[in-house]
Parts: structure tokens; C-alpha cells; sequence
């Protein structure tokens, strides 16, 4: 006798053989209840209910199976669940169902009218399959019916025999999807359990019971209720004890995410190894959890709790904000609660911030400013307002050539600029307001505006839109104050849009891209500056570049009107600023566009490498270079003609300024930020210093070809 | 003057596509580094030097008056 036979599964596969060979005695009756079912949804609530269709096929299903149906009615039933399926885009289950409705009845259709093109097209790929290996005894485990069972019964066996679990369930599986027999199924469970899936084997386990129940069939019955019993004693269970307060948990437990309202319930897992990640965000930071847990069989670890509770304590990695002290009290905290003391309470309602800075300029034009500033400012990150104010005092001395030629006295005056701002941001949208003034012997400015800003997209995109509007004032100096200015001219109302959108590129990554629209109205010409002239034809072309006071004085024409300017000026600007977080740097990049209707171009390229050396000290290399056109009425030797009543006639527009010829500079230079005491600390100091040298080349001036400036600052600033 | 608008236009282009990335709040740590600011971080004298000595003004954030300082 073959030793299969010998084996403790012949009882079950005796049984197999007699549950599916043995008529039913009730499968006549039963087929004409399965059959009205069927036709009532098909009339129902196919196509326009599928799910409702669905559910009344599988029980239909269901009752053909514990009570017996024939083949075809079966099969009609196993057509009709096809159809749905294919119906919900499910196409493997549709071909699933018409390969099992061939089984049950070779002669299995769709019926005429209700298929959709997937839905014969599905079918004809299973039917053409089934013609394709034509009648017989065949023993290829694909063709339906009761041969086909059988094999895959007898495959699993044969796997369970040889050790191979795996194979054993695939192959149960195969047969259960032909004939749903109790037996299958309990043989399946077995197998599932002695593979580890405990879980999967219990869920076999009860349908088996369940079905034997219904069939009052008392073997199975009682195989089964055992199989569960010994089940549930060994499946272990996982819960698990989320920290309190954080709203944006999220977890999973291999890699399958678990519902945060289902957190504190009991789950029923496989005895291995399983991992539990999570993470939130405490305090304003990102903090994760990460735990492997390694479960055993309860029979085999009666020690071992149940359920076992997963305590998931965030914790922040460690970045630049996080000193080594809290990462030292976060690793030994044992509760969130104790996590959260350890991390900063970065939610103040106030902050204050004071700074002072002492700045200097001396340039090779003997031009020299010392410039002592103070601002302070007052925001509530809670209450979303701001307020700030700022004060500085320019000392300006200068003797440069521009003051020599013209036969002035070198000067030392004073400027005096202030401003204050105010902001209110509630929500996504905010307004930022500002004013200021500068005032010095011979120009007053006063300025106002407003900035408008939104939060968009979850705050990846920032517009910004904003107005301002100045009034300056040009008087005549350097000693007279501006009560003498002449009112017709000497004034400049400037009316200036800006627009600008901030993206958050990356985790790493920001971009602002912006531009300004500036309406200048009025007369800004200097009253002071003196335009040299020359003869047209004789001078004029000869005037060297860089050409000296002296030579200039020798060969200009008897005249020297004043500079006139035009009295229309409008300014675009667009430009773009890239900042990227490197490892533990900052590279910040800006680029600028300029034109005007006076004619000149500019581009201006700016970037600095900020490097956090320590959490105390950044260092950072600063570079700059600015290009730009001459406007079209310069001219670095203007001419005068005699006319014919005897005066000379000068162009209509003529500067001495400099800053509006052609000109190229480059500047380089640096800084460093210091942070003083305890960074986490309730007061934080910092010192800054700056510095640059900026080289200019003026390609067609006279007097000065080049200019070579030095200027840096020493800033103190304490927040609390 | 058509080509550097052009080039903004384009730098626009592929910066705000960039941006389409969705980046979830708990990724943005990084982004309240104080020098990752978008605003201008200069101090004491540098912007005040280039009102002066540069011809171009505006671009990222305008709003100030003049000083008659050259």
C-alpha cells in the first residue's frame, strides 16, 4: 500500500472524494431558488449596482455550495459573478469566475445582450484556453471539474509530505477555488499554521467550522473547533500607546500603515519579526520612532505579554537646533512627555530683538562715512504682529574730484534716516506697512508703504505685492539748508510697485522671483554740479578718459551750466534669489535685470557661502558684480555751441554723475556671526563683523577711471 | 533686453515646477535655518553702498527713498 494512503490524511482525503462525488439530494430544489436569484439581478441591479449585484451572487454562490446545486445552475451564477467583477475592473477575478463556470459547465455562456467587449473578451481568453487543450483525461492542474480538483488536492499532500508548506497552500488554494469543500480548507489551515501564518490559518480554520456547522457535518465540526482552540491559544496580539498631542502621527507596522483611530486596539499578528515605524512632529520639530519586535508563539513563550503594547516615543534626529545636551536627555527620556521638556520651547509669545552697528567707508575718491545705526524690533510668533523702528547717522566727509573741479570746499555733513515698520499677519495673510526719512543739509526723502502677502499651496508659495510712494526733496548745499531750494524744481515723487512670489523648491531648497516698477516725477538734477563743456569739433573728441581736473579746466568752454536731468524716469527691475541648505551651509544666490527709460541696462550678480563652522560661529565669503550701461543723454564730454544771438546752446539733458555712465564692479569680501552663551538660552547675543572691497572701473568718465572702496560693519545683537 | 527677460522667465519656469514638489511641513526644518531666508540679510552698509555707487536699483524688494548721496 502506497504510503499516502498510510498517512494520517487518508481520512480527509476519503472525504474530499466523497463530498465531491456524492449527489445531492437537494441540489434540484435548490437550483431553481439559485436560478430566480440570478435572473433578479440581472434585472435589478446589473449593471447599475454592482456591489448590491455582487453581494446577492456570492450568496447565491454560498448556498449552492452547502446545499448542492447542478453544474449549470453553478455555473450560471459563477457566469453572473464574472460579469460583475469584470464590471469593477477587476479582470483577473472575472477570468477566475468563467474558468470555475466552465468547470461547473463545459457549456457555460455569456449571456446575449449584457456583455460589455472586456467582458467577452475575458471569457473567450479563458474559453479559448480550455479549447486549446481539447477533452480527455487530462491531468493539467489549469482544466476544471473534478479531475482538476483532485490533483491539486493530491498536490498538496504530496507538498505537506515533502516539507514544502509553501507549495502545499498555493495548491489547497487552486482547489479551493474549484470546490469550496470544509476539508480543503482545514487541510489548507493546517498547513498555514505549521508555516508560521497563524493568523491566516485561524481565518481558514473558522470558515471551516463555520461551514461545517451548516452542513451538520460532525468530522469536520469537531477538526475544525480544535484547529481554532489551538489557534487562538498561540496567536500573539500587538497594541499599541501613541504620545499624546501630536496631530499629525502617523504609523506603520510593516510598512502597512495603521489608522490612528485604530491605534489602541488589539491586533492579531504572526508570530517573527515585525517593525513599527512612526513619526509626528513635537515642538515644532520632525521626531520619529523606530522599533523591530520580535514575537513569538504564545505556546512557546508563555513569558512573553499579551497583548504586547508598543510605547511609541518620538524623538528628533539630530540636526542643527539640537544640542548634544538634548539629544543625550531625548535618548534617556522614557515618555514623550519626558521628550518634549528636553526639546526647546520654540512658541514664545514675544520676542525682542535690539541691534546696533558701527559701519565705516572710506573710498579712494577720499569720500568717508562712519555710520553708527540702531534698530530694535517686537514680534509675537503667536499673536502674528510686528513692530520695529531704526535710526542711523551717516558722517560724511568728501573732497572728491567731482567737489575739487567745481572749486567747493570739501564738506563733512551729516544724515539722519529713520524708520519704523508694523506688520499683522493672523492667518495666511498678512501687510507689512513701513516708513521712513532721510535728511541731510541739501536732500529730505520721506517714504511710505505696504506689502501685501498670502500663504498658498500648504505654504509653498508666498506672493507678495506691494506700493510705496517717496517724496524727496533736493535743496542746494553743501551748507545751505533746504528752506532754500527752488520750488519749481528740485523734487521727486516716486511711485514704485513691487510683486514677488517665494517657492519652496525642496526639503533644502527656496526661490524668490520678483520685480519692481518705479515711476520717478520730477526735476533730481544736482544744484550743485557744474557740467564742463567743450568745443564740438576741436575738444570735444579729444577728451581722454579719466581726462584730469586740470586739462579739463584748461580746455572746457567758458560756460559750465548746471546738470539737468529728465524729468520722467521709469525703472524696471526683475530678479530672482536661490537659496540651498547644504550639509551644514548656506549658499544664497541673486540675480538682478535693470532698465530704464533713460536707457540703461545693469546686470547685477550677488552670492554668499554662509558656513555654520560650530553651532556658535558662521563664516561666510561674499561676491558681487554689477554691470551697467551709460544712460542715453551721458556723455563724458559734452558740447557747446555759440548760436546765433550769441549764447552758446548746451544739450538739453547733461549729468556729471558718474553712477549713470558705463561701469563695471566687482566686490569681494566676507563675514562672520559669533553667538554668544547658550544658544537654547532665554537671552541670545551675536556679534557680526562684515567687510568687502569693491572695485569700480568707470569705462568712459572724466576725472576718475577708478574707484577702490573698503567699508565694514561690527553689529551687536541680543534677542529675548 | 528681451534676452534677460527671457532668461527670468525661464529660471521662473523651471523654479516654479521645481515647486510642484510637495514638500510636507515636517520636511521643512531645514527651510527655518536663519539663513535660508528669502529676505535680503545684509547689514550695516552694504545696501546703502549699492543705492549709491550702482546706477540699477530695485529688484527683490524695493520701497526706499533716495539720500542724494552721490
Amino acid at each position: 500500500m502506497p504510503s499516502w494512503l498510510q498517512s494520517r490524511f487518508l481520512p480527509v482525503l476519503v472525504g474530499l472524494l466523497l463530498l465531491v462525488v456524492a449527489p445531492s439530494a437537494q441540489a434540484a430544489g435548490e437550483d431553481a431558488a439559485v436560478r430566480d436569484v440570478v435572473q433578479q439581478v440581472y434585472a435589478d441591479d446589473y449593471p447599475a449596482n454592482l456591489k448590491g449585484a455582487q453581494k446577492k451572487l456570492q450568496d447565491a454562490l454560498s448556498s449552492c455550495m452547502k446545499k448542492g446545486c447542478s453544474g449549470p445552475v453553478k455555473a450560471e451564477v459563477q457566469i453572473a459573478l464574472g460579469m460583475v467583477a469584470s464590471q469593477l475592473g477587476n479582470a483577473e477575478d472575472a477570468k477566475q469566475y468563467f474558468k470555475s463556470a466552465l468547470a461547473s459547465d463545459p457549456g457555460a455562456k455569456i449571456p446575449d445582450g449584457k456583455a460589455t467587449p472586456a467582458i467577452k473578451t475575458q471569457f473567450a481568453e479563458v474559453s479559448g484556453k480550455s479549447d486549446d487543450k481539447g477533452g480527455g483525461a487530462a491531468t493539467a492542474p489549469e482544466e476544471g471539474g473534478l479531475a482538476a480538483t483532485i490533483t491539486h488536492i493530491k498536490e498538496a499532500l504530496k507538498a505537506d509530505q515533502d516539507g514544502r508548506l509553501d507549495d502545499c497552500i498555493i495548491a489547497d488554494k487552486k482547489a479551493l477555488a474549484l470546490d469550496d469543500s470544509p476539508r480543503t480548507r482545514l487541510h489548507l489551515a493546517s498547513c498555514e499554521a505549521r508555516s508560521g501564518k497563524l493568523v491566516e490559518g485561524l481565518k481558514d480554520a473558522q470558515i471551516a467550522l463555520e461551514v461545517g456547522i451548516q452542513k451538520s457535518d460532525a468530522s469536520v465540526m469537531k477538526i475544525a473547533r480544535n484547529r481554532v482552540q489551538e489557534l487562538i491559544k498561540r496567536i500573539p496580539h500587538v497594541t499599541f500607546e501613541p504620545p499624546i498631542g501630536v496631530k499629525d502621527l502617523r504609523v506603520t507596522f510593516d510598512d502597512r500603515s495603521v489608522p490612528v483611530e485604530a491605534l489602541t486596539k488589539k491586533f492579531s499578528v504572526d508570530p517573527g519579526k515585525h517593525r513599527v515605524k512612526a513619526e509626528g512632529t513635537v515642538n515644532g520639530f520632525t521626531s520619529q520612532f523606530e522599533e523591530e519586535l520580535d514575537i513569538k508563539d504564545r505556546e512557546a513563550a508563555p513569558g512573553q505579554a499579551d497583548p504586547i503594547i508598543v510605547k511609541i516615543t518620538l524623538k528628533p534626529p539630530a540636526n542643527d537646533f539640537i544640542t548634544p545636551g538634548q539629544i543625550k536627555c531625548m535618548l534617556t527620556a522614557k515618555s514623550q512627555e519626558e521628550v518634549q521638556k528636553c526639546l526647546p520651547q520654540n512658541q514664545k509669545n514675544l520676542v525682542v530683538r535690539v541691534a546696533g552697528d558701527f559701519s565705516a567707508y572710506s573710498d579712494t575718491n577720499a569720500v568717508g562715512v562712519y555710520t553708527p545705526a540702531i534698530n530694535a524690533s517686537l514680534v509675537s510668533p503667536t499673536g502674528g504682529w510686528n513692530v520695529g523702528g531704526n535710526f542711523a547717522l551717516d558722517a560724511v566727509s568728501a573732497a572728491s574730484p567731482d567737489i575739487v573741479s567745481s572749486a567747493s570746499p570739501p564738506f563733512t555733513e551729516y544724515r539722519y534716516a529713520g524708520g519704523v515698520t508694523g506688520g499683522y499677519k493672523p492667518g495666511l495673510v498678512g501687510a507689512q506697512g513701513s516708513v521712513s526719512s532721510s535728511s541731510s543739509p541739501d536732500y529730505v526723502s520721506y517714504t511710505a508703504g505696504l506689502r501685501l502677502l498670502a500663504e498658498l499651496n500648504d505654504k509653498l508659495i508666498t506672493p507678495t505685492l506691494g506700493y510705496s510712494y517717496s517724496y524727496d526733496r533736493v535743496g542746494r548745499g553743501p551748507n545751505n539748508w533746504i528752506n532754500d531750494f527752488i520750488p519749481s524744481k528740485g523734487y521727486i515723487h516716486t511711485h514704485e510697485f513691487e510683486a514677488g512670489v517665494t517657492f519652496i523648491i525642496s526639503p533644502t531648497a527656496i526661490a524668490l522671483i520678483g520685480g519692481t516698477f518705479a515711476m520717478e516725477r520730477g526735476d533730481g538734477s544736482q544744484p550743485y554740479r557744474y557740467i564742463p563743456t567743450f568745443d564740438e569739433l576741436n575738444v570735444a573728441p579729444f577728451v581722454p578718459v579719466g581726462a584730469t581736473v586740470d586739462l579739463v579746466n584748461r580746455t572746457r568752454l567758458p560756460i559750465k551750466p548746471l546738470e539737468q536731468l529728465p524729468t520722467e524716469r521709469d525703472r524696471i527691475a526683475v530678479g530672482a534669489r536661490f537659496n540651498k541648505r547644504l550639509q551644514n551651509a548656506t549658499l544664497r544666490m541673486e540675480q538682478r535685470f535693470y532698465f530704464d527709460t533713460w536707457g540703461m541696462k545693469a546686470s547685477s550678480t550677488d552670492t554668499r557661502y554662509m558656513v555654520d563652522l560650530s553651532r556658535h560661529l558662521r563664516v561666510w565669503p561674499h561676491g558681487r558684480l554689477h554691470v551697467q550701461s551709460d544712460t542715453k543723454f551721458y556723455s563724458r564730454a559734452y558740447t557747446a555751441a555759440l548760436g546765433g544771438d550769441g549764447t552758446f546752446v548746451v544739450p538739453l539733458y547733461r549729468t556729471g554723475d558718474r553712477e549713470l555712465s558705463p561701469l563695471f564692479t566687482l566686490t569681494a569680501g566676507g563675514g562672520a556671526r559669533l553667538g554668544i552663551g547658550e544658544l537654547e538660552g532665554d537671552i541670545k547675543f551675536g556679534i557680526t563683523f562684515v567687510g568687502d572691497v569693491m572695485y569700480t572701473r568707470f569705462l568712459n568718465a572724466l576725472y576718475v577711471t577708478t574707484r577702490t572702496a573698503v567699508y565694514g560693519s561690527v553689529g551687536f545683537d541680543v534677542e529675548f | 533686453m528681451r534676452t534677460p527677460l527671457k532668461l527670468v522667465g525661464l529660471l521662473a519656469a523651471a523654479l516654479f515646477l521645481g515647486a510642484c514638489t510637495k514638500v510636507a511641513p515636517y520636511e521643512r526644518g531645514m527651510l527655518a535655518h536663519p539663513t535660508m531666508t528669502p529676505e535680503e540679510i545684509s547689514i550695516g552698509l552694504d545696501g546703502h553702498v549699492r543705492a549709491f555707487s550702482e546706477g540699477a536699483a530695485g529688484g527683490l524688494g524695493g520701497g526706499g527713498g533716495g539720500c542724494g548721496c552721490n
